[in-house]
């Protein structure tokens, strides 16, 4: 039997990625509608599916950069997501990176101030003129967010339904979080650094956004209160004046706000730690309910890879074509990235360039001439600890840390 | 109000609520737009009196594009109601079928895909951005307590964090953008009556006083 749409499309999944290509470049897609567009593709075929994007978009990634603009997840509180195309370089422009809020951004403060507090035997209260004073420290690093592909979890989970864009890679500059600490005397007691931001939930019956890191954590060289971000000071959206950075670790670690830092005994209580931002123990049944005591908090990001390029639903005339995007791991650097173009069959092993480094991305690169036809492709990262990408996310309750192959199609004409 | 509105009455309420003036356009190109069509046939019950509770209940504290994604089926909505309730979501009982119903069947686990709106960089970057006091700078504090007292603080409690029945304004973002606190104090938002005979020089006087409140 020959292969169909239908094939076609089920492979690549339930969901076509959205963020490959704002409904704005893509007139054909809102005529669709907001709710038929799947039907509409399945119905129509893949030479329609073939028809209705690629050229522009296509022109758009391979001419230079791709749009500059964002997607809105929701703008009370902002969430906003960085097209996919922009996985294509080593530093995501800051004025396209991803935005994640839980209340939304705090009114602006006139000077920013961190207290550290708590287990310490100088307790101080810094501003931004005592920061630039301390050693700066200059680190390449990726920001995920650990909901980060969400929306391609099944079965669905309520949350922020992010695709692949709640991700990027920037250059933070700050102090070290243990000069602080250093500076403040923490005492022997201490075992967990609690953090707080500016932020307020809308109102008190709502949990606040409290947390910590374990010491051991906060007193590693890579864990920053960073003032900027690709060389420029740190914007409101980002959690300026101050956010903490702890490469390889999901964002939910990295304060935005930073307002409080207290060296404790206990782990931060509250609903964002005890019951958010937490995984199952040991692996469960998709769909099944795992109470709290089976879980612990989530803290580095797996092995994953997002293909930027080509975008997928694009139509590409024949000849050369080339696979660029991003891989990562929070536990290790990256050791190679394979790619498939024929759905998963055979695998090519891709260029790499960038530096290496724990909770860093590299670009991969891989180049192949295509004759006419459907192109299925999937990229699968491995990590220095020897952990590779699996063709199927582990399903957990509220859909963290999917890093399943990104599989991306499109047609050569 | 009523809450048996027809539908269209609740779907022109999103949308004006949702649209700025003129002087916030910048901060805000893309207004909010209201809920699509529900994927499958929403029951009676369900349809505009559901429609009116999210409106009252859930977008005083977050915009309707949250709920707009989510692909959920009945018992999750009901499972989500119970934890927004839980963080105080003030929908009272005798609404929680017609809420439960409308979400259900308006963001149905079998809609389609979700596709977000798009915000060029430059319009991002003014959501962060404080917009100008205009004719609400130079308020006076000590004014402003005094008709904090009168009109705000039943809802909004003595530390403005907000309670039961009103939303938190201490250090909240709004206090960055005079033109849409000065018209959520006219016009009201949610459950939250308007003051329209307020004046510019008193709602400069709260936004003065709200603004030294200890975060």
């Amino acid at each position: 039997m020959a292969r169909g749409p239908e094939s076609v499309l089920s492979w690549v999944g339930q969901r076509l990625e959205s963020e490959a290509l704002a409904p704005h470049e893509v007139p054909a897609y809102s005529a669709v509608g907001l709710m038929r567009r799947r039907e509409f593709l399945e119905s129509a075929g893949l030479a329609v599916l073939g028809g209705l994007v690629g050229p522009r978009a296509w022109a758009d990634a391979s001419t230079g950069s791709p749009p500059r603009s964002l997607l809105v997840h929701s703008l009370r509180p902002e969430n906003l997501a960085t097209p996919v195309a922009w996985f294509d370089r080593l530093l995501t422009p800051t004025d396209v990176f991803f935005v994640r809020s839980h209340f939304g951004a705090p009114a602006v403060v006139r000077e920013g101030r961190i207290r550290v507090e708590g287990l310490v035997r100088r307790p101080l209260d810094l501003g931004p003129s005592d920061l630039e004073a301390l050693p700066q420290v200059k680190l390449t690093a990726v920001l995920q967010c650990a909901g980060n592909g969400r929306a391609l979890i099944e079965p669905r989970v309520p949350g922020v339904q992010w695709l692949h864009g709640a991700m990027g890679q920037a250059t933070w500059t700050g102090v070290r979080l243990r000069d602080l600490l250093e500076r403040a005397g923490v005492t022997s007691e201490a075992l967990h650094v609690g953090l707080r931001g500016a932020d307020l939930p809308p109102k008190p019956s709502v949990p606040s956004f409290q947390r910590s890191i374990p010491l051991q954590r906060a007193m590693e060289e890579t864990t920053l209160v960073a003032l900027s971000m690709n060389g420029t000071p740190l914007p409101h959206a980002h959690g300026g004046p101050f956010r903490l950075v702890v490469p390889g670790w999901a964002g939910n670690h990295w304060m935005k706000w930073l307002s409080s830092v207290r060296p404790q005994v206990e782990e931060a209580q509250g609903f964002y730690m005890q019951t958010g931002y937490r995984l199952p123990k040991t692996p469960v049944t998709p769909g099944a309910a795992v109470p709290p005591e089976s879980t612990l908090p989530l803290t580095t990001f797996p092995v994953k890879s997002v293909i930027a390029r080509p975008a997928h639903g694009s139509r590409l005339p024949r000849g050369p074509q080339e696979i660029v995007g991003v891989a990562f791991s929070g536990e290790a650097p990256i050791s190679r990235v394979e790619v498939s173009v024929d759905g998963g069959a055979t695998w090519r092993e891709a260029a790499l360039s960038g530096e290496p480094g724990i909770g860093r991305w590299q670009i991969f690169r891989l180049a192949f001439d295509a004759p006419p036809g459907p192109v299925r492709a999937a990229a699968r990262a491995t990590d220095a600890k020897g952990s590779t990408q699996p063709e199927d996310a582990s399903w957990n309750p509220s859909g963290y840390f999917w890093n399943a192959w990104h599989r991306v199609e499109w047609e050569v004409v | 109000m009523s809450r048996r509105v027809g539908v269209v009455l609740v779907l022109l309420a999103l949308a004006c609520q949702a649209r700025r003036p003129p002087e916030q356009a910048p901060s805000l190109p893309r207004p909010e737009t209201p809920p699509p069509a529900p994927a499958r046939q929403a029951p009676d019950l369900g349809g505009p009196a559901g429609a009116e509770v999210v409106r009252q209940d859930c977008l005083a504290c977050h915009s309707e594009d949250l709920l707009r994604q989510q692909r959920l089926t009945d018992r999750q909505w009901a499972k989500s109601i119970d934890k927004m309730r839980g963080w105080g979501a003030p929908t009272e009982p005798g609404d929680l079928d017609a809420l439960a119903a409308y979400l259900a069947s308006t963001y149905a686990h079998d809609s389609g895909p979700f596709l977000p709106e798009t915000l060029t960089a430059e319009e991002a970057a003014a959501l962060f951005e404080p917009g100008p006091d205009g004719a609400l700078a130079l308020g006076d504090r000590e004014r402003g307590l005094a008709l904090y007292g009168d009109r705000c603080l039943p809802c909004h409690e003595a530390d403005g964090r907000g309670g039961p029945q009103g939303v938190g304004l201490t250090g909240q973002r709004i206090l960055d953008r005079a033109a849409d606190f000065a018209e959520t104090v006219r016009k009201g938002r949610g459950r939250m009556p308007g003051f329209p005979e307020t004046t510019d020089a008193e709602a400069g006087d709260l936004l003065s006083y709200l603004r030294s409140l200890a975060r």
